[in-house]
């Protein structure tokens, strides 16, 4: 029982950053129909960012989490004009490729140059493995806690975005129909590189915790997390930000319990086999399209 | 000839059927991942029928071919109507259900892989039959009626039905056609590496045949043909230095040839061009 | 109209191709302030086009707009819209997923700083459709969707409005509705351009006019004038004889 629960608390705070990393992959689809597969290795480079201002400033947490947060926003916003072109045409499968490309030269980037392509590892005042309640031998740690909580803030403060203010408004009415947007003179371009950089905003915030539950970074872990990502994003639906935001805490759920249960590697398999399920049956995804 | 030419050209026909298979569902506007899973299941197959039950190599090839297509087959069922993105993930989530799954079977050798795959007898006269055949097959299917229905597909999915374009026809028939053209490939990969591994038929596959298709061009099948010796053998014989910002090229190449080029560099209007060239060519020649 | 008002909107020469197509060729039109113009014409005739290129949603051929003395040919569209134009399009334009509300106030985007007013005249010009502030807008009935779409443009206050085929799909009963309303705000001195196919209703209201065919203008008047033009009257009023 107190395996299950610990396994269960590592869902909830392993989940609820996947529903934040699909949130942030999300809007940028529905705002600009792109598929940023390399949101995941923006996120990661921001991880990378954090580390190498923490080594230099002598693991100064008031500078490495900004920079983690401002080094993911400036690189989101930087992709956009090479995503526009494609935006121009509706070419999602283009935007796809495109986004292959970042992610090869991302990785290469942290495979590279960064500490010799070695995982960096974060501080333990970050990281922060201290107990905050114990259930017997299982116990939540402050990490844990402030990822979970930390994630459902910024969750939150993006949703108040997106349905109580202007700018939120107008990200809805581009996804909903970019002709009607642009009538309305909504400027297109400008709310476009908004919505990358908001996207940035997120990714950065999931890089730091991140960083907290996982203690350590390594230049796979782009890919890895993106193909996460898009298929979670395929389970729940392209574009349904409520679905990628229960879907991401699922599969944050599964993997805490599976990696406890099933042997071997089949935990990927079983994630997998739903999506081919999902997609057999209702290939709009179990929550629907909403792009 | 020498072994690591041989490999080059072996591999450069691997590559370009790879990359045919992807080209033939994008054609109908579907991003189509699964060349990769299919090659995978080819080369398994090809492998043990060969070490296992002693097939002779050319029937192990062509049994993987078929292999291939009937892996394509049954995703296809669900897949053929996909619109073209979920398309993508669905096959690439193929991809790792297939690793997944021969990570857990002990008998072709789990993770580990599974090694001792004897070489073809005459692996350049073999590749390149199937690569003809292949090519042959490709180039009848483009000029067909299925051709340019999968064309009509690609620029408007939903008007197209009043045209009397059966959508799932034509996605059923190209994915098992590129599951049958990488499931030869795949095999051919076997007898040319000696060993598999679940590893080796990952998505990062796809960071190769990606750019061989998108920059090589995606409206012809000449675009493969001629940049997957390109793309494949410039690393080979640059310097240490240069090679090894592969991934930075490739990756740079891939995006300035969609922003600026996003048919490829072998476009529809190029293959006429060199065409027109090579007909005014043989009638010059004819004159003298 | 007073001859000395002001020429709010000019259009000279405008001509617009989608690649190779031909939309729209040398179209010349003049709007003076609390005017009501109708454009009218056939189904792809021009007159969505010359709207859209007004508001900078295309890039002409050759030709320019001016707007209040300014030069607006080549400005983008949200800068244009910031100036005071709204465009009702076709098909009401409205957002189906959001709530007529939130539609509203997206017709505010250039004002928020008077949503507020903007509502309220709203809510008394379409009591109807403020009562159903709440529901999504996908929901509405045609006649609705158009209030709504008029409602929206208003929240901009905007100096031009222009209205593209208000009349489409709509019953005749819903369409009488809706053209007593434009004539309404015709009335209030707005400054009205309407593109419709129903010439008989819009030569009603307006008080002066352009017929478009094929991407031109072929003829051009007062509302009186086209209404007893036999060309028109053959071609869009049901013949000699007709009603």
């Amino acid at each position: 029982m107190e395996v299950f629960l610990a396994q269960l608390i590592n869902g909830l705070a392993v989940g609820s950053m996947y529903a934040l990393v699909v949130t942030g992959f999300n809007l940028l689809l529905l705002v600009s129909g792109v598929v940023q597969y390399a949101y995941a290795h923006i996120v990661v480079i921001g991880m990378y960012a954090a580390w190498v201002v923490l080594r230099a400033t002598g693991d100064n947490l008031l500078l490495g989490i900004p920079a983690a947060v401002l080094c993911s926003t400036v690189m989101s916003i930087l992709t956009e004009p090479l995503f526009r072109p494609l935006v121009k045409k509706r070419a999602i499968n283009q935007t796809f490729v495109m986004s292959i490309g970042i992610a090869m030269i991302l990785t290469h980037i942290m495979a590279k140059h960064i500490h010799d392509g070695m995982p960096v590892g974060f501080p333990e005042s970050l990281s922060d493995q201290a107990a905050v309640v114990q259930f017997g031998i299982a116990a939540v740690s402050k990490g844990q806690f402030y990822t979970f909580f930390g994630t459902i803030i910024a969750v939150c403060a993006f949703l108040y975005l997106l349905y109580r203010t202007m700018t939120g408004r107008a990200f809805r009415a581009m996804a909903q129909s970019p002709f009607v947007a642009r009538l309305l003179g909504i400027p297109i371009t400008k709310m476009g590189l908004l919505s990358y950089g908001i996207a940035g905003l997120l990714g950065g915030v999931t890089a730091v915790f991140l960083a907290v539950t996982m203690g350590s970074a390594y230049p796979a872990l782009g890919d890895s997390l993106g193909i996460k990502v898009i298929a979670t994003v395929l389970f729940a639906g392209l574009g349904n930000l409520k679905g990628g935001l229960i879907c991401g805490l699922i599969l944050g759920i599964a993997e805490g319990l599976t990696v406890g249960y099933l042997p071997g590697q089949w935990s990927n398999a079983v994630a997998f086999g739903m999506i081919m399920i999902v997609v057999m049956v209702k290939p709009e995804g179990i929550f629907g399209i909403r792009v | 000839m020498a072994l690591p030419v041989l490999n080059y050209f072996i591999f450069c026909i691997i590559f370009i059927l790879l990359s045919w298979a992807v080209y033939l569902p994008y054609r109908c506007g579907q991003l189509y991942l699964a060349p990769i899973y299919c090659m995978c299941a080819g080369a398994y197959f090809g492998a043990y029928a060969v070490t296992a039950w002693d097939w002779p190599v050319a029937l192990a090839i062509l049994a993987s071919t078929f292999v291939g297509a009937l892996f394509a087959f049954f995703p296809a069922i669900g897949l053929r109507k996909a619109p073209g993105f979920a398309t993508a993930i669905a096959s690439m989530a193929l991809i790792f259900i297939l690793q997944t799954v021969i990570m857990n079977l002990k008998f072709v050798g789990g993770s580990a892989g599974y090694f001792g795959i004897p070489p073809m007898d005459y692996p350049l006269i073999t590749s390149l039959t199937v690569l003809v055949i292949a090519g042959i097959i490709i180039y009848r299917v483009d000029h067909s009626r299925l051709g340019r229905a999968a064309e009509l597909l690609f620029y408007g999915r939903e008007e197209v039905g009043c045209f009397g374009v059966n959508i799932a026809w034509v996605g059923m028939i190209l994915q098992v056609l590129s599951g049958g053209l990488s499931g030869a490939a795949g095999a051919l990969f076997a007898f040319t590496v000696g060993s598999v591994f679940p590893a080796a038929f990952g998505f990062s596959f796809l960071l190769i045949i990606f750019p061989i298709v998108f920059i090589g061009g995606n409206f012809t099948m000449w675009g493969a043909v001629f940049f997957a010796p390109i793309l494949w053998g410039i690393p080979l014989i640059l310097p240490e230095a240069i090679a090894e910002w592969k991934d930075v090229i490739f990756g740079t190449l891939l995006i300035c040839i969609l922003i600026f080029r996003p048919e490829g560099v072998v476009s529809k209007q190029v293959v006429r061009s060199i065409g027109i060239g090579i007909q005014l060519l043989v009638r010059i020649n004819k004159e003298h | 109209m007073a001859k000395n008002s002001q020429v709010l909107l000019k259009v000279t020469e405008l001509s617009v191709s989608y690649g190779f197509v031909s939309a729209l060729r040398n179209a010349s039109i003049e709007l003076f302030e609390g005017e009501f113009v109708t454009l009218i014409g056939a189904n792809g005739a021009g007159k969505s086009t010359l709207l859209e290129a007004i508001l900078g949603v295309h890039h002409p051929d050759s030709g320019r707009v001016f707007f209040q003395g300014e030069d607006i040919t080549d400005r983008p569209t949200d800068r244009i819209v910031a100036m005071g134009i709204a465009l009702c399009p076709e098909g009401r334009g409205i957002l189906p997923m959001m709530s007529v509300l939130e539609n509203l106030q997206l017709g505010a985007f250039h004002c928020r700083d008077f949503i507020q007013e903007g509502l309220h005249r709203v809510s008394e010009l379409f009591p109807i459709l403020w009562k159903r502030k709440e529901q999504v807008a996908g929901t509405l009935s045609g006649g609705e969707q158009q209030m709504l779409s008029i409602g929206r443009a208003l929240m901009a206050s905007p100096s031009l409005l222009m209205l593209d085929e208000p009349s489409l799909g709509l019953a005749p009963l819903i369409v009488n509705e809706v053209f007593r309303i434009i004539g309404g705000l015709a009335d209030d001195r707005h400054t009205i351009l309407l593109a419709e196919q129903n010439v008989k209703k819009t030569l009603q209201y307006a008080e002066r006019g352009y017929v478009f065919e094929t991407g031109k203008i072929v003829l051009k008047g007062s509302a009186r004038e086209l209404m007893q033009n036999e060309a028109v009257i053959e071609a869009y009023l049901g013949g000699r004889g007709g009603d």
